[in-house]
C-alpha cells in the first residue's frame, strides 16, 4: 500500500523537472501567441517554452485554453 | 471578417465608422473564442463583461503588438488571460495566503507512517524548514496549499513571473539540499535513494 502523500510526490516530480534555465510565467504569457501560431524559428526557445509547460500547472492550462478558443469554428 | 494584421492595427487605431466596426468584429470574435475555451464556465454576462474588458486592454496594448503573431491570435491569448485570471481570482477569493502556507504546512506534517519512503520525506521536509529563506518558504508552502501562481503573486502585489522565480530559487536551494544531504543523485523517483 503506498500511502505517501501526494505533496511529497508533488515536491520530488518538481525538483527532479528543475534544470539551470527557466522560462519564467511572464515570459511564458509574452511568447504564447507566436508559439501557439508556430512562429518561433529558435528551438531552443521552443525547448524552453514546453518545458515551463511541463512545470507549470496554470500555464500549461493557459496554453490549453488559448488553443480551445482559436480551434477551427 | 477577414482582415490582415496591418487593417486591425489601421483599423482600430483609427477613428470614424471604420474603427467602431473593427472593434465590433473584435469583440464579436473574442466572446465566441471565449465561449469556446470556458463553455459552461462562464455566463453569458461574464463573457459580455470579460470581452469588453478584453478589447480596452487590447485597444491600449496596440502599440505593443510586435507582428510576431497573426494579431487574433495575440488578441485572443490577452481575452484568455483576462478571462482565465478572474476565473481564478473567483475560485480562490476565500482563500487567504495566510490559510493556503498553513494547509501546505499541514499537508507536509502529516503523520509519518514507518515505512522505506519516511527518509525521503524528512529530508525534503527539512530541507524546506532549513534551505528556503522566508520568502521562499512562504510562496512554497501557499503553492503547496493550493494557491496558484498568480493569486500568490496578487496578494503580495508581484508580477506572476516574480513568484515563480521565487519558487524556481526555492526548487534548486532544496534540490541542492537533497543532493548534498541525500545519499544519491536526484533522479526519477529516487530522491537521496542509491539505486
Amino acid at each position: 500500500m503506498n500511502d505517501r502523500p501526494e505533496v511529497y510526490k508533488a515536491i520530488e516530480d518538481m525538483l527532479v523537472k528543475t534544470r539551470a534555465e527557466e522560462l519564467d510565467c511572464d515570459a511564458f504569457l509574452e511568447l504564447l501567441a507566436p508559439y501557439v501560431d508556430q512562429r518561433l524559428a529558435d528551438p531552443a526557445l521552443v525547448g524552453l517554452i514546453e518545458r515551463h509547460r511541463d512545470l507549470c500547472r496554470e500555464c500549461a492550462e493557459e496554453l490549453d485554453l488559448l488553443e480551445t478558443a482559436l480551434a477551427a469554428k | 471578417m477577414t482582415r490582415s494584421c496591418e487593417d486591425w492595427l489601421s483599423e482600430l487605431g483609427g477613428s470614424g465608422p471604420a474603427r467602431d466596426r473593427a472593434a465590433d468584429d473584435l469583440r464579436d470574435f473574442l466572446k465566441r473564442s471565449l465561449a469556446r475555451a470556458f463553455t459552461g464556465k462562464l455566463s453569458d454576462q461574464d463573457l459580455d463583461d470579460l470581452t469588453q474588458e478584453s478589447v480596452l486592454r487590447i485597444h491600449e496594448r496596440l502599440g505593443s503588438f510586435e507582428r510576431r503573431s497573426r494579431f487574433t491570435t495575440w488578441a485572443t491569448a490577452i481575452a484568455v488571460n483576462i478571462a482565465y485570471s478572474a476565473l481564478r481570482q473567483r475560485r480562490h477569493r476565500h482563500v487567504s495566503l495566510e490559510d493556503a502556507m498553513e494547509a501546505g504546512a499541514a499537508a507536509l506534517s502529516h503523520e509519518l507512517p514507518e515505512h522505506a519512503e519516511l527518509d525521503r520525506e524528512a529530508l525534503l521536509r527539512d530541507g524546506i524548514r532549513r534551505a528556503l529563506t522566508d520568502r521562499q518558504r512562504d510562496a512554497m508552502l501557499a503553492f503547496l496549499g493550493g494557491l496558484p501562481l498568480a493569486e500568490i503573486a496578487r496578494r503580495t502585489s508581484v508580477k506572476q513571473g516574480a513568484v515563480y522565480k521565487l519558487l524556481y530559487d526555492a526548487r534548486q536551494r532544496l534540490k541542492d539540499y537533497v543532493e548534498t544531504h541525500g545519499e544519491g543523485a536526484l533522479g526519477a523517483g529516487s530522491i537521496g535513494v542509491t539505486a
